[in-house]
């Protein structure tokens, strides 16, 4: 039987920026939330809620 | 976990001719790893290769003029307005539609056009999901029919990223020197986050589906590339001679920065999926990356579709997908039926392409449908009656603007929808085109040059000139080629194989070469040499002809019919064998090429390879749409051929010459061996070593000589065989040494019991005749007879076996005068034992 083979990044040194980088867009909708989230901390700004 | 699942990646645009070099250079490791467990090729597209349709092509299996996406934008059903092409638009029913009906569970992300999303078991994110105003200050709610199931809209909407929030970070492996460009007149930079935020979103979708949805079968569709390529391939290495040095620096790694971006997302889909999972990343075109490049576009709707090259990229792999190999001939068309087939589910008749069952490790024969489209019952099918809004869809119709497929709507409403009409009638005329249609295309085009301004009709006359050209309407064509001329200047200028084809018609052949030589001078390029090599070619002049098309496919190498014209031509210059391996290459480039097979058909029975040529002239026949009158002609023939014992012809002067080789062959037990005792006793010196010794079989020995078992590697040793004769058998003739002259005495015997004789020889059943040694033996003396009379230093005579027996002086006769010399006759005469044959024959009997 088969495993999916998700490789979830599990290095705890690994810090996500405000600024983001291609890699963590590349890794799709995790990557990106986990980014936004940081960002719009910074940002002190819910993006979610525009869309409302 | 579910079996048998298939993910299809869509990359627009994407190009061999650039993934090659950076695949070598280590930056597409996740494509590359794919390709090391899966099949690769090119993908052919179709004409006109204009995305909407193509991708409806890839979904549908059937042609435009079938499915009905005809355009970019279409028409609203009330007439009063344009928008984005959208599903209403497609007649035909696609893979996930068609999987719905059998239960299966399909994910589609951002298929172009996927909008209103189709209401099939699984998930559709459309084509809309990704569209934000560039504006940070205006809202993007997601419109009803965006996703489906709706329920799906709460857990998506926040995975559409805006251009807004596009970072340095993301910005500067694609411009390094992004700091330079000044944004308020350059707006390259607000196109490319566009561009990435787009499809930034599709993937975030997609990603999640993936992880949190139970799916048998996923699409996804990503833009980047083509649209990346559109804004910044003029900028891409090497530079352009009308590039600016300053733009070339800041936008020349925008492309690759596309590729590279696509084959990260790539990885982590990879991450997603698991070992029993099928994957297909495919183009719908390529993207001319060469000196081919255009950089001022002309102006007319979906003109930036000339960048676009004929041939898309394939890459397949899977439990049941072929390992590591290149896989040829494939056709966008191709990819429904083949998903289909995947599925073990039937491929419609009315589908216009195949299953490429050369992908598959386990081949089972595809089963078939007479349509999809009459089955009843629920294809999770939209409601086409459903109002859609118009031209209100801004950022969408935006996009197209900017690239420059749309015009900007500055007109009145009815003045749009007339103009949108034309194109959409104009494209169903080039799809008929494409596919040899042209009564039809015709017809369409004749009814659009009656059109008024503001319409403009000078497109539908370059066609209408095409199609002229081609069914050979040559005063039909002038007259074309005469009101382009009038109505633009620049007619005058770029349609020179127009009149070099008409000056052709009326005969004038130094004229149009003379015209195309001169254009060469100024402008040469792989189409010229090829038109040029074509009027070489007419007048027989098959040398010239052969190195224009050599010089085509130097500048351009997978123009599939650059390298059919060539295999022609060197079949009429008489080289068979690399006539044979260039339309062989023709065909690896496009598969469903008549001709090609024709001409490879050709140069294989001139080989002497009757069954494999009856092999091509039966698919050149099958291809060709129509009757296809030679290749059913020269499949007549090869069958009588096949049937009727090939011709076989003395090539000889009867003279004596100097230092000569005597060389005895034939099959395998064909009477060489009597041959060479009637030569020993006729007083020539034999070549032999005794190894072999007499038997049963051969009661006076075998006459044979060792090095001659090597000869395919080792030749030099036959000046030994001057003056004498020696015994080489009929496969390995053709590597004697060209250095001697050649006596050939070939020993011929009915077919039938030369095989007999053989199956006695190693204890077989003589009344069981293998009919596929029989059909190489009759190859094996179909070739020699070629191979001869190509071979400047051989003579050869054919000598039957049963005369030898019958009538011993009168080959005795003939042996002696083919030599030339002075033989004993009497002696020769008596080295026949008759009785032994006839001895052979009963204890066969």
């Amino acid at each position: 039987m088969s495993k999916i083979k998700q490789k979830q990044n599990t290095n705890p040194a690994y810090k996500i920026t405000v600024d983001g980088s291609l890699g963590l867009l590349a890794v799709g909708d995790l990557g990106f939330r986990a980014w936004r989230e940081i960002k719009n901390k910074a940002d002190k700004k819910n993006m979610i809620d525009e869309e409302e | 976990m579910k079996k048998n699942k298939l993910l299809l990646i869509g990359w627009d645009a994407a190009d061999w001719k650039l993934i090659g070099p950076m695949m070598a250079r280590g930056e597409m490791p996740a494509l590359k790893s794919v390709i090391d467990r899966g099949v690769y090729g090119n993908l052919g597209t179709m004409n006109p290769p204009y995305s909407p349709m193509l991708w409806s092509t890839v979904a549908t299996g059937k042609t435009p003029d079938k499915h009905g996406v005809l355009n970019f934008i279409e028409i609203a059903p009330d007439m009063k307005g344009l928008r984005p092409v959208t599903t209403a638009s497609r007649n035909a029913r696609a893979i996930w539609n068609i999987l719905h009906n059998k239960g299966y569970k399909s994910n589609v992300v951002g298929w172009w056009p996927s909008f209103p999303a189709e209401p099939i078991n699984g998930v559709v994110v459309s084509d809309k999901f990704q569209k934000i105003n560039k504006d940070p200050k205006k809202k993007n709610p997601i419109r009803p029919k965006t996703i489906h199931p709706e329920t799906m809209v709460k857990e998506l909407r926040d995975l559409r990223m805006r251009p807004y929030e596009v970072t340095q970070a993301h910005i500067l492996p694609f411009f390094p020197r992004a700091k330079e460009i000044n944004q308020e007149k350059d707006k390259s930079i607000s196109t490319f986050a566009k561009l990435l935020a787009e499809n930034v979103s599709i993937h975030n979708a997609a990603t999640n589906l993936m992880r949190t949805t139970e799916w048998d079968f996923m699409a996804v569709y990503y833009d980047m590339i083509d649209h990346f390529c559109h804004a910044y391939m003029k900028y891409h290495p090497p530079k352009l001679a009308g590039v600016p040095q300053r733009q070339y620096d800041l936008y020349k790694e925008a492309v690759t920065g596309a590729y590279r971006m696509q084959d990260m997302m790539l990885d982590r889909k990879l991450q997603l999926i698991d070992d029993d999972t099928t994957v297909i990343i495919m183009s719908d075109h390529g993207f001319e990356s060469t000196n081919k490049r255009i950089l001022k576009m002309p102006k007319y709707p979906a003109a930036p579709a000339l960048d676009h090259r004929q041939f898309g990229m394939f890459v397949a792999m899977g439990p049941n997908i072929k390992k590591n190999e290149k896989i040829f001939g494939l056709g966008l068309i191709d990819i429904a039926p083949t998903i289909l087939h995947h599925y073990n589910l039937p491929v419609g008749e009315d589908m216009d392409g195949k299953v490429a069952l050369d992908i598959f490790k386990k081949v089972t024969p595809p089963k078939y449908i007479k349509s999809w489209e009459d089955v009843e019952g629920d294809f999770g099918e939209i409601d086409k009656s459903a109002k859609l809004d118009s031209i209100s869809e801004q950022e969408t119709m935006e996009q197209l603007i900017d690239l420059g497929y749309v015009e900007r709507p500055d007109e009145k409403i009815e003045i749009q929808v007339l103009k949108t009409s034309c194109d959409i009638k104009h494209n169903l005329a080039r799809v008929h085109l494409g596919k040899k249609d042209y009564q039809t295309a015709q017809d369409i085009l004749l009814e659009l040059i009656t059109e008024k301004e503001p319409v403009n009709v000078i497109p539908f006359y370059m066609d209408l000139l095409t199609i002229s050209l081609k069914i050979g309407a040559f005063d039909k064509a002038e007259e074309y080629l005469t009101i382009l001329r009038e109505a633009d200047d620049e007619f005058k200028v770029n349609t020179h194989f127009a009149e070099s084809k008409i000056l052709l018609s009326k005969g004038k052949v130094t004229e149009a070469l003379d015209l195309l030589e001169e254009v060469k001078k100024r402008r040469p390029n792989s189409e010229l040499w090829y038109q040029i090599g074509k009027i070489h070619r007419r007048i027989s002049n098959f040398e010239k002809a052969k190195e224009s098309y050599e010089m085509a496919i130097q500048i351009e190498t997978d123009r599939a019919k650059f390298h059919r014209a060539l295999a022609e031509v060197l079949l009429r210059l008489g080289d068979y064998q690399e006539a044979a391996e260039t339309a062989l290459t023709s065909i690896e480039l496009v598969k469903y090429y008549p001709e090609a097979h024709y001409t490879l058909g050709e140069a294989l029975e001139k080989l002497g390879d009757l069954e494999n040529a009856k092999i091509a002239f039966e698919t050149a026949n099958r291809l060709k749409p129509r009757e296809f009158y030679r290749a059913e002609k020269a499949l007549e023939n090869i069958k009588d051929k096949l049937i009727i014992p090939a011709e076989l012809r003395d090539k000889t002067d009867y003279k004596y010459r100097e230092n000569q080789v005597v060389v005895v062959s034939g099959l395998p037990r064909s009477g060489t061996s009597v041959m060479m005792q009637m030569l020993a006793k006729g007083g020539l010196t034999i070549l032999s070593d005794g190894k072999r010794e007499a038997d049963d079989s051969n009661p006076k020995g075998y006459f044979e000589y060792e090095p001659v078992m090597a000869l395919y590697k080792d030749n030099k040793w036959m000046g030994e065989a001057q003056n004498k004769a020696v015994k080489i058998v009929a496969p390995l003739l053709k590597h004697i040494n060209p250095k001697y002259r050649y006596k050939i005495i070939f020993m011929k015997r009915d077919l039938s019991e030369v095989v007999k004789s053989q199956q006695k020889m190693i204890g077989k059943d003589v009344n069981d005749l293998p009919i596929t040694l029989l059909n190489a033996y009759h190859d094996q003396l179909n070739k020699i007879e070629v191979w001869k009379e190509k071979e400047p230093g051989v003579e050869l005579i054919y000598i039957d076996y049963q005369e030898v027996l019958n009538d011993t002086q009168a080959i005795v006769d003939k042996v002696s005068s083919f030599l030339g010399s002075t033989l004993d006759h009497k002696a020769m005469v008596s080295a026949v034992d008759k009785k032994l044959y006839r001895n052979k024959i009963t204890s066969k009997k």
